[in-house]
């Protein structure tokens, strides 16, 4: 009767034994097979005895499971879940406590070089980690001395290092006079004492032999792990307890091309890559002025990345740059690798829908906010750059806008604040229309829009959320799939769907140029998170619609507008300056020529409040010259 | 959760009073002074705009005694807790009655023009939610709202106005005295209830800048003095004495009158936002001055607990009349003709109260 047992395990779903999780427990990174003999020097064995340990006992806990009760499993399940790895591998949590000190806790460096590399060796996890290189040589003074450079294969540059570095300090630096401070006597025999490599051979390496544009020195383990990881090079010199942190920044990055989501016809052609320090300077190319400051910032824990805070200090608010660098300094999570993450760490309200701060890919466009007394985070290895304060007027607006001439530019407003109210309402006021006013619709019309829905068999509620379900699964499915391929579905799927879905008689025509209109509305909304809040909350009125009409439309805007204006960035409200009410920011709204721009936004309260005099064109005085000037 | 305190700037807090003014405009009011003072009853708004200016000055006066408490607060350090209970049930009735009667009004305009097949107390509900929702989030909220959206109000009333000139009949206008100089008087007296909401002022004071409350009335009055003036007239020339006298709703039939040819018939819909941000600006601030009443009453900082009950009680005072022309006749009687002589007399009492305590100004308590 035993097949009959195994046939009943087979077809009757029996409960899978208990056991560590692999994400629980850490196990998966090793080899199904070698589990516990993975590579490793120190950590190998320990790390083999708990892991067997801990299936021995995770085997052990499921027969205990199948033996006691629901409310056991339950709770031993909990406790499996709280250990988090720490109880099944206590020796390898302690050793990555230590490297965590020696990292974070200013552990000075040693006068001894090997010492050096072992430290360095354990925080980079070297000989399992591959990236690491450790390249020992010998400083070709007289007398020699033992030297080791220390970087991440693959961030650095080969070339910088080998021309600037190794061979300056192995082929060149034996030409000359005997470095002072150098005993001749026992060059590489005893432990080094502080004394036998001094501080003169140090400076004189650092001042005479390096060729290298930039350097610093670190005196801790962190300060040179910091730097490493950010694609430098550190130099160890025998006797020592000084490294010289030499710039060899080296890795691949996407070169500077056109802004991919923020295009203009007229206007600068690029858009900030992947690169901080590129984009930084594609800002400061823009803003030639020495009161341009950028401050670095590192944020988050397990991988700190770098951010930079860009600001005029002359213009900008010190209260509004205190506070942004405050957030970003306060910031404790694991991963920040990407500007939207940080957005939504030091935004005020999170909890509202719409952006706080303004993201874009134009350097012209972070270069305008920065003159107007706005702060630009930059976050590295991100094409995108925060601006704050962001009010509803900022997310509205192009850079166009200012480009070109000021009735074209308020007529491109105009049109944009139409496609925000078609791509909010006009859903929602088809709904309404169709469902209660039918006696608002001219006659001609209403025997029009009822004729193409006499075959549809859905109220129009169904309707409308059919087809913008279908256009916003269309436009999401366009972006996943790659390059043309994505606009062909998107041109497909509008077209034949829509077609399609006319001739099955599931929506009417008139349906159709109702959600293309739409479409079309927030297409023209020109800030993508904003554009997204639009897309969200067209649902809602669409329902708001459903249940009473234009009533419902009008008290959703009330409640919408209202809990808008409690919306703060950064202090600033949301719908400044408009509600509340500035004086001298009216051209925020309207595009004003350009000459009559002549104050910045007061609710930034920059420290210069004009941004050009009362007379700006100074050539439309008598004789067209400018005061004291010819 | 604890909230700072709110800010109105003077351009917001001008906006509110004047939306919350303005709102009377648009339900039934027009139609009993036009009863009152006949073709001349646009002669009325100027004569009570200068009458709610000298209120204002007494009000201002009042809560200038005080600086930082509200009419409420200011009313109990001069004349004591147990007077001052009167006179604060006096400014809860105005808020609250005021509102319910309005959201009766308004829900009966909704249902009749709009949703002829939806039960009123749902209507009731959907506006009193909305109302209340905003009123939750403080004056500040409420008072950048009503700044948001008077570019709408004043536009779409602009437009409205324009729109009826091809209507309009001038010979309407004669006899340029009416029925004589008692109607207009009678006209002149019954109506002032009108501007009685300038007590607003006295709730909102806490959080206006400086000394710009004055200011701040005074456009405000002024701004709702000369819609009401426009509003009375346009419906005089339209529709003529007395025809006008015998419509529900002068500014929503006017509104119906006009059209764009053939095609653009029915454009009342357009209006619509007028009638429904206006009055729901209104509904709001009285839910959030009705319910700060209740909170000084009950000796307690946050006026947001009391939120709901004062809707409650709106909502309660909405559905007593048994019609819209009892609501709007009741709004007449109540609040239009009698409760701005009480606000005077109340007014007169902090004054004289003030008087009789000597002293001036408040001793250094702004400074705190």
């Amino acid at each position: 009767m035993s097949w009959l047992k195994t046939l009943s395990k087979l077809i009757i779903y029996q409960k899978p034994p208990s056991g560590p999780l692999g994400f629980e427990s850490g196990v998966e990174d090793r080899p199904p097979d070698k589990r516990g003999q993975a590579g490793g020097n120190d950590g190998r064995n320990l790390d083999a005895t708990n892991g067997n340990k801990a299936g021995a006992d995770a085997a052990g806990n499921g027969q205990d499971h199948r033996k006691n009760g629901s409310r056991s499993r339950m709770s031993r399940r909990r406790k499996t879940r709280g250990t988090d790895g720490r109880e099944n591998y206590p020796q390898q949590v302690e050793k990555n406590l230590e490297i965590d000190r020696i990292w974070q806790e200013q552990v000075g460096l040693s006068h001894r070089l090997e010492e050096n590399g072992e430290v360095l060796e354990k925080v980079f996890r070297v000989p399992e980690n591959k990236d690491a290189v450790f390249r020992s040589f010998t400083i070709g003074t007289r007398p020699p001395a033992r030297a080791m450079l220390v970087f991440i294969d693959g961030i650095t540059n080969a070339q910088v290092q080998n021309m600037a570095v190794l061979q300056p300090l192995m082929l060149l630096s034996g030409a000359g006079d005997p470095v002072p401070g150098r005993r001749t006597d026992n060059p590489d025999g005893d432990p080094p004492e502080q004394d036998v490599i001094g501080r003169d051979f140090f400076n004189r390496v650092k001042q005479a032999l390096l060729p290298n544009n930039q350097m610093a020195e670190a005196r801790t383990y962190g300060q040179v792990v910091n730097d490493i990881l950010n694609g430098n090079s550190a130099l160890f010199i025998e006797g020592c307890n000084r490294a010289l942190l030499l710039e060899t920044k080296g890795w691949h990055f996407r070169s500077v091309g056109t802004p991919q989501v923020e295009s203009v016809i007229r206007g600068p052609q690029e858009g900030f890559t992947e690169m901080l320090r590129v984009n930084t300077t594609l800002v400061r190319k823009i803003i030639q002025r020495p009161s341009l400051v950028t401050e670095f910032i590192k944020v988050g824990d397990a991988t700190p990345m770098q951010c930079a805070v860009m600001y005029i200090a002359d213009i900008a608010n010190p209260d509004l740059v205190q506070e942004v660098k405050r957030r970003l300094e306060s910031i404790r999570s694991d991963m920040i690798q990407e500007t939207g993450l940080v957005e939504q760490l030091i935004e005020d309200q999170p909890l509202h829908l719409v952006p706080q701060v303004l993201t874009t890919e134009r350097p012209d466009r972070v270069a305008a906010g920065l003159v107007e007394g706005r702060v630009a985070v930059f976050v590295d290895g991100n094409p995108f750059v925060m601006t704050m304060p962001c009010t509803f007027f900022n997310l509205m607006q192009s850079p166009e806008d200012a480009y070109v001439r000021w009735p074209f530019g308020n007529m491109m407003r105009i049109l944009r604040y139409m496609g925000l109210f078609l791509a909010l309402l006009l859903p929602a006021h088809y709904v309404a229309i169709v469902a209660y006013h039918q006696e608002f619709i001219p006659t001609d019309l209403l025997m029009a829009i009822t004729g193409a829905r006499e075959r549809v068999p859905f109220p129009s509620i169904v309707e409308v959320l059919i087809m913008e379900g279908s256009f916003e699964l269309i436009r999401e499915a366009g972006i996943r799939i790659p390059g043309t391929i994505g606009t062909t579905l998107g041109i497909v799927g509008a077209l034949i769907l829509g077609q399609a879905a006319v001739a099955a008689n599931i929506v009417s025509p008139i349906l159709i140029i109702v959600v293309a209109v739409t479409a079309l509305g927030s297409f023209a909304i020109p800030n993508y998170s904003f554009s997204l809040s639009i897309r969200l909350l067209r649902f809602v009125y669409i329902i708001l619609a459903s249940l009473s009409g234009l009533l419902g439309i009008l008290v959703g805007v009330f409640i919408h507008v209202g809990v808008m204006t409690t919306v703060k960035s950064f202090g600033v409200p949301f719908l400044a300056p408009l509600a509340p009410a500035t004086r001298k920011s009216s051209g925020y709204i309207w595009r004003l020529p350009a000459w009559s721009q002549e104050n910045r936004p007061d609710y930034l309260d920059p420290l210069k409040k004009r941004s050009q005099p009362e007379l700006s064109r100074r050539w439309l005085r008598p004789g067209g010259k400018e005061d004291g000037k010819t | 959760m604890m909230r700072g305190k709110p800010v109105i700037g003077v351009s917001e807090a001008t906006t509110l009073m004047f939306v919350l003014l303005l709102s009377r405009i648009f339900l039934a009011h027009i139609v009993f002074i036009i009863d009152a003072a006949a073709n001349a009853a646009w002669m009325v708004p100027i004569a009570d705009t200068i009458m709610a200016l000298a209120a204002l000055y007494l009000l201002v006066a009042v809560l200038k005694r005080e600086p930082g408490l509200n009419l409420a607060e200011t009313g109990e350090r001069l004349v004591g807790p147990y007077i001052n209970t009167g006179f604060s049930l006096y400014y809860l009735v105005v808020f609250v009655a005021g509102a319910g009667l309005t959201l009766r009004q308004l829900s009966e305009r909704v249902l009749s023009g709009f949703l002829p097949d939806t039960p009123i107390s749902l209507v009731s509900s959907f506006i009193l939610l909305g109302s209340l929702a905003v009123a939750y989030l403080g004056p500040e909220a409420v008072a950048r709202t009503a700044r948001f959206l008077v570019s709408v109000i004043v536009v779409s009333t602009l437009v409205l106005i324009i729109m009826t000139v091809p209507l309009w009949q001038t010979n309407a206008m004669y006899p340029l005295w009416g029925n004589g100089l008692p109607g207009i008087l009678k006209g002149i007296v019954n109506n002032t209830g009108d501007f009685v909401y300038i007590l607003l002022l006295g709730f909102i004071y806490p959080f206006l800048p400086g000394d710009r409350a004055l200011s701040i009335g005074f456009w405000s009055v002024a701004a709702m003095g000369a819609s009401m003036f426009i509003f009375v007239l346009v419906a005089i020339l339209v529709f003529a004495y007395p025809t006008v006298s015998e419509l529900n709703n002068p500014t929503f039939e006017v509104a119906r009158m006009v059209n764009l040819g053939r095609f653009g018939q029915r454009l009342e819909i357009l209006f619509l936002p007028i009638w429904m941000f206006s009055n729901l600006v209104f509904l709001s601030i009285s839910l959030y001055a009705g319910s700060s009443v209740l909170a000084t009453l009950s000796r307690v900082t946050d006026n947001r607990p009391f939120l709901f009950s004062a809707a409650v009680l709106t909502m309660v005072v909405a559905f007593m009349p048994q019609s819209e022309p009892q609501a709007a006749r009741w709004t007449h009687i109540f609040i239009s003709r009698y409760s701005f002589y009480i606000l005077v007399g109340i007014l007169l009492a902090l004054i004289g109260a003030g008087l009789l305590k000597g002293g001036g100004k408040d001793d250094g308590r702004q400074n705190l």
